[in-house]
């Protein structure tokens, strides 16, 4: 890093850490440029490879102490994971679909339907835990790998269902499942031979969690509320004629209501996202440091602001460079407290799984992180 | 003896960071460590970060061992290996896989214009019979919860036999299911297996034209004995899964390739559309219909549409005509094979039931 040729000794003790990230929008847009422009040549096969560029940059410009991380995975690894994925979970879950659809009358179909895509969402759920552990045992940080541990299967069923109780309390149950999922990962998090914990310290308990939901739960049912009186006035309301949808104008106008519509999502999302990370994050432990988050409602409101803007103007292109600045903000925004002794942290001796994360992305369910 | 840093380095034993002293010599990397030496050979050093302002390195054989070198460190490896660590190499790399890339697009693009539409055939050709049937009758059942049924028992009584009949001396090769929807279009469709389906927009098209609509009727019956709607079953299955495959269901190139297949289904489309009319020539003829009767159901179908679209109704639903082949060609077509026709199966009066059990208007 900035400063190689210090000697680092074995232990730091006492001290704050410092964490950082010092990537470029311009390095980033770059990135995301030729991916765009590499997918449209090769029928988007080469984003497996944008994407490791992406992780490479990212990993790379982000600090902890002395020393940067730096991420291992190949773009072969992710496009093998994707290949694997597809053809051992997608193609025979839409064989089986297309199959009922064919040979079974409407009623005996949603019998089988049901269940089918019920069974998607926990595979959802499975998706996100592998492609987490990929994260994990591809990235490393002076030598050592991490790792993440667990039951990838525990953890679909533990989102499928916490989902069910989110959808049935009207989304109170999210911030409460969002906690324990954050938990389930971490509790079983590696770095090298030293494990994370999640624990419910005192700071992390503080954050007033329920009350920034029901202001974003509010908020959000107000301005989508605003939203659709708007479009149903700009519809005619009852007069509507279905045929005006297909104005190019309307279409236009439509779209362009949904930026403002975003952005006061975003605000009232604001204060419940800033209370969220800082929760999580200050629940983290590892080899003797605590992990902290200064991260503020007015960040989350900036970055929602300029990413919304960032997007547009480079026309998509952007959107690694807002990935990044999110991740940015949050790494520059946090601080290790404690002391560690980097001489007792051993290799991890965890399997690394061989692939990428192709479930995940066989379901289109992950960013480009 | 060449340029020398000083940085650390980290065994991928511990997390412990050791000083170290690293040489670019004639051979390969000397590094010095408190406690011992070693040297990597310059073609097993992998750079970790290209960019960054460290230069950090590992070895093949060591792959969680990395030395962090100040980032004037790159300048020295691709001076001391310019064949191995010089700027080119991490670039015709990436051009080497994505040339790789292209290439397997390539064949993907080919399997989804010209393999997919090709093996369409010969697969609805090796399906069983009975098994399109059942095919037939499940997406029926699923297109009239949406499309809801219409007409009446009478109708029906009176159409069925009417296209069994013509089914049975077109050879088309299947039992004829009919239905009447209900929806403005002027449409009729052949689904696999003998499940056909005249709209209610298409009964207010012919009006009192009853060999008009037996023309349309023989179109359709016509697909039905080219197992049409079978070969675009597996012609969307096939691009489908293909799509699924390679683009992982979204992004700016699936939409292009999109596009590009709903180009290759119509082109694909309208040669069975005229197909589909020869042969409903060639049914008309054996029933004792006028095959000119095509000729101004296509009329009457474009001037309803006309209708429709001025008065405003209806715009946005699916145009019968526009998947078909130029509708003044066919027209043409169909006037030139007109031939002697003997008595319509139907009797004024029993037409009349027919055609008003679904319409929406009154003449």
């Amino acid at each position: 890093m900035s400063d190689t040729n210090k000697t680092s000794s074995s232990a730091v003790r006492g001290d704050t850490l410092p964490v950082g990230n010092r990537s470029t929008i311009l390095a980033m847009l770059w990135i995301g440029f030729y991916t765009t422009i590499l997918n449209i040549f090769t029928l988007t096969i080469f984003r497996f490879w944008g994407r490791t560029h992406f992780r490479r940059r990212l990993w790379a410009d982000t600090f902890v102490g002395d020393d940067s991380i730096e991420y291992t995975g190949r773009g072969l690894e992710l496009f093998i994971g994707f290949v694997i994925a597809i053809f051992t979970l997608m193609v025979p879950f839409v064989g089986a679909v297309v199959a009922a659809q064919l040979l079974l009358g409407p009623e005996m179909l949603v019998l089988v339907i049901i269940p089918l895509y019920l069974a998607l969402f926990v595979i959802i759920g499975i998706a996100i835990f592998l492609a987490r552990r990929y994260h994990l045992s591809r990235t490393r940080y002076r030598g050592i790998r991490f790792a993440q541990t667990g039951s990838a299967i525990g953890y679909g069923f533990a989102a499928f269902g916490y989902g069910i109780l989110t959808a049935i309390t009207l989304g109170w149950f999210g911030p409460e499942a969002r906690i324990r999922l954050s938990r389930r990962m971490w509790d079983n998090a590696y770095f090298g031979s030293e494990k994370f914990s999640f624990a419910n310290t005192e700071e992390a308990m503080r954050e007033p969690v329920y009350a920034s939901f029901a202001v974003a739960w509010v908020g959000g049912i107000l301005a989508y509320g605003v939203w659709v009186a708007w479009l149903t006035l700009e519809m005619g309301g009852s007069d509507f004629d279905p045929a005006a949808t297909q104005d190019v104008e309307f279409i236009v106008r439509l779209y362009l209501s949904m930026i403002p519509l975003i952005i006061f999502i975003g605000l009232a999302l604001a204060w419940h996202e800033a209370v969220m990370i800082r929760r999580i994050i200050k629940s983290l432990e590892v080899g003797g440091l605590r992990m902290s988050s200064r991260i503020s409602t007015f960040d989350i409101i900036e970055l929602t602001i300029t990413n919304v803007l960032l997007l547009i103007v480079t026309l998509g292109f952007g959107f690694m460079s807002v990935q990044m600045r999110v991740w940015r903000r949050v790494a520059n925004r946090m601080s290790l407290d404690g002391e560690i002794d980097f001489a007792t942290i051993k290799q991890n001796e965890h399997m690394a799984p061989s692939q990428g994360e192709g479930l995940a992305d066989g379901l289109d369910i992950i960013s480009n992180f | 003896m060449g340029p020398r840093f000083e940085g650390r380095f980290f065994d991928g034993e511990s997390a412990n960071a050791l000083p170290a002293a690293a040489t670019f010599e004639a051979g390969g990397l000397f590094v010095e460590l408190p406690s011992r030496q070693f040297s990597w050979r310059y073609r097993d050093i992998v750079v970790l970060d290209a960019q960054g302002d460290a230069c950090r390195l590992s070895a093949k054989h060591e792959p969680d061992a990395a030395l962090v070198l100040p980032a004037d460190a790159r300048i020295a490896l691709r001076e001391a290996a310019p064949r191995l660590h010089g700027p080119h190499v991490a670039g015709r790399r990436l051009g080497a896989a994505v040339a790789i890339m292209i290439l397997v697009a390539g064949a993907v693009a080919a399997l989804l214009f010209f393999g997919v539409p090709a093996a369409s055939g010969p697969m609805a050709n090796a399906t069983p019979k009975s098994f399109e049937t059942r095919i037939g009758a499940n997406m029926a059942a699923q297109i009239q919860t949406v499309f809801r049924r219409c007409g009446s028992d009478e109708a029906n009584a009176l159409i069925a036999p009417v296209l069994s009949d013509m089914a049975e001396k077109g050879d088309v090769g299947f039992d004829i299911e009919f239905a009447f929807v209900r929806t403005g279009a002027p449409n009729a469709f052949a689904l696999p297996g003998g499940q056909v389906m005249a709209t209610s927009g298409l009964m207010d098209a012919v009006g009192e034209d009853q060999e008009a609509f037996l023309a349309v009727m023989a179109h359709e019956l016509g697909h039905v004995r080219g197992r049409d709607g079978l070969r675009a079953f597996y012609r969307n299955a096939g691009l489908g899964v293909l799509l699924e495959i390679v683009t992982g269901g979204s992004g700016l190139a699936q939409q292009a390739v999109l596009l590009g297949g709903q180009l290759t289904q119509l082109r694909h489309t309208r040669h069975q559309e005229t197909q589909a009319d020869a042969a409903a020539f060639e049914i008309m003829e054996r029933t004792g219909l006028d095959p000119a009767a095509l000729a101004r159901a296509f009329e009457a179908i474009t001037d309803h549409i006309g209708e429709i679209e001025d008065g405003d109704e209806d715009r946005d639903l699916p145009n019968w005509l526009k998947t078909h082949p130029d509708t003044d060609e066919r027209i043409a077509a169909a006037k030139a094979r007109t031939g002697d026709a003997g008595p319509l199966p139907l009797t004024p009066e029993e037409w009349a039931v027919v055609s008003a059990a679904c319409r929406k208007k009154a003449d």
